[in-house]
């Protein structure tokens, strides 16, 4: 269970992410979906029960242990101060480095990995500052992987990228989890969701309403129920289920 | 490359303007050798008056430049500066209350740090709650217990005789005449423990300047990093103040030359800071000096002219700097 100022916003949630898979969170506004990846990445201390790391509580390792281990990447706030994309992306080394090291030849491998992986090379001497939504939200992503970590917590990776970057997104973060890495991504697109997870939970109001594989969860019963009306599903050639749902007045 | 050529042109515009500052005054120019081969006449002038006068125009404005790159890396806010949560207007009230009771000069710059100290303390407090201090509150929080020691000071001012205003109103205005080696001493206190601070804490504070969230990601401990840079920027600014009074808009000009020629990261922006606040005081120091003749105006005169029109260029310029 977890919240803020006493009201608890998830609760009874018991969900194991495992090493090679993508894990998709997704559900309505409100449905407690940050709430709950700020749970995961120790940045919000449960109100009841744990979050574990293996054998080890989150709670129990140091801030740069746990940034080692964990990487989160957040929505791409908006940047005020001048730095280049390169500069940005080295922040990404801080839990190896801490306040005083200089970066070595494998933050230097690491850097460059981390914008070749994004796209954002031929970006790399640009100032944060002028980046369009999109390519600063990729910036964000190259942070977040140069961090190496073992874990990737991923809030709306895909809310600023057009169409054909979200494949890319894709492609990154299914090739991630390929080399052994866990992913845990919230998302509101569920047709995004449907491509990119092997394991999807939908929550609502806080608690988990369907969760197993993309086929299973994504279902137009389950997502009626859940977000209140029924959407069309399909399934196109490749096998993925596409998701309509019809127009309508606010309630 | 830039970055390090940029801050060495500036290095040297400084030494220039500290040797011009110290070489040339009121009784016209005078060696600056004269410091060590003449022990009375030209040489105590230059010791007692010209040097400290401009030592102190290097530490307070190093200190306050320095402050300013703190509170807008912390507050993520490019007009943010030490001013914002109340450092000047609890100086000012400490400083006037002490000069309506006619105290002597030491007295004052003591009083003046104190209520620097006390204000920013006391908004502080309140923007912290469960031990997370809010950034939001923090400025909002500063605009209220500044705007209530600003009325305590204007009914304060009713009681000081008409003698003693003109001393009142010169300090608020800034200045760095008539100070002696006790108010570097005051100003150096500031500074040199601030800036090693400061310089420590360069990598964390660009994590911090990406948010909060951000940098707890990476592994800072966020809420030990914002009570050490509020606490450094206060000495630092409140040191300044106690020194030589309100000086308007080092602390949010310097800062923003500094990122302007040597990017974001605070490694090149905090001495870039230093180095553009120090610039900055000592120059309008010369001209506040030299711009009537036989007449001195305060320099905070003359950093609030500079500093409204920088603001305004700025703003103007941005477009440009940005294409």
């Amino acid at each position: 269970m977890a919240g803020y100022g006493g009201s608890p916003v998830v609760r009874g949630i018991d969900l194991d992410v495992r090493s090679g898979e993508v894990l998709g969170v997704t559900g309505p506004n409100g449905a407690g979906k940050s709430t709950l990846l700020k749970a995961m990445s120790g940045r919000l201390r449960p109100m009841e029960g744990e979050v574990r790391l293996g054998p080890t509580p989150i709670t129990a390792l140091s801030d740069r242990e746990r940034a080692r281990r964990l990487s989160v990447i957040g929505q791409g706030a908006r940047l005020e101060f001048p730095f280049t994309v390169r500069e940005f992306v080295a922040q990404g080394r801080y839990p190896h480095l801490g306040p005083f090291r200089n970066l070595g030849p494998a933050d230097d491998r690491a850097i460059r990995a981390a914008l070749a992986e994004t796209g954002m090379e031929g970006r790399a001497d640009r100032r944060v500052d002028l980046l369009s939504g999109g390519e600063a939200q990729r910036a964000w992503l190259a942070r977040g992987l140069c961090q190496e970590a073992e874990i990737l917590l991923l809030d709306e990776p895909g809310s600023a990228l057009d169409a054909s970057y979200q494949a890319v997104l894709c492609g990154i973060l299914r090739g991630l989890a390929a080399k052994g890495r866990a992913v845990v991504c919230v998302l509101h697109e569920l047709n995004l969701a449907a491509r990119l997870c092997d394991r999807l939970i939908l929550l609502e109001a806080g608690r988990i309403a369907a969760g197993g594989e993309p086929r299973e969860v994504l279902r137009s019963e389950i997502l009626g129920r859940v977000y209140g009306e029924e959407p069309l599903v399909c399934e196109v050639d490749d096998g993925f289920p596409v998701i309509l749902f019809p127009s309508r007045k606010s309630p | 490359m830039k970055a390090t050529r940029s801050l060495t042109l500036a290095a040297f515009a400084l030494a220039v303007v500290c040797l011009v500052s110290v070489a040339h005054g009121e009784m016209g120019w005078l060696a600056p050798w004269k410091l060590v081969t003449d022990a009375a006449g030209d040489g105590r002038v230059l010791r007692e008056l010209r040097l400290p006068r401009t030592l102190l125009g290097l530490f307070a404005g190093a200190s306050l430049g320095v402050s300013g790159a703190l509170m807008q890396g912390f507050f993520r806010n490019p007009v943010a500066e030490p001013y914002v949560i109340g450092v000047s207007s609890g100086a000012a009230f400490g400083a006037v209350a002490v000069l309506a009771a006619g105290m002597p000069g030491w007295v004052v710059s003591l009083a003046a740090f104190a209520g620097a100290g006390i204000a920013a303390a006391l908004v502080c407090r309140l923007a912290t709650r469960d031990g997370v201090t809010s950034p939001l509150v923090l400025l909002l929080g500063g605009m209220a217990i500044a705007g209530f020691l600003q009325a305590l000071t204007m009914g304060l001012l009713l009681r000081v005789d008409p003698f003693g205003m003109r001393s009142v109103v010169l300090w608020l205005m800034g200045s760095l005449a008539y100070r002696g080696w006790e108010h570097v001493a005051i100003a150096a206190v500031g500074w040199i423990p601030g800036m090693g601070v400061a310089m420590a804490a360069s990598r964390v504070l660009d994590l911090l300047s990406a948010g909060e969230d951000s940098a707890a990601s990476l592994g800072v401990p966020v809420e030990t990093v914002k009570r050490l840079v509020i606490g450094v920027s206060c000495l630092m600014a409140g040191t300044a103040v106690a020194s030589c009074g309100i000086i308007a808009y080092a602390g949010l000009m310097a800062p923003h030359l500094a990122r302007l020629l040597v990017g974001g990261r605070h490694g090149m922006v905090l001495p870039g800071s230093a180095l553009f606040g120090a610039l900055l005081l000592t120059a309008s120091d010369l001209l506040a000096r030299h711009l009537l003749p036989g007449q001195e105006l305060p320099v905070g005169v003359i950093t609030g002219v500079i500093g409204a029109l920088f603001l305004v260029g700025f703003l103007l310029m941005r477009g440009r700097f940005e294409a």
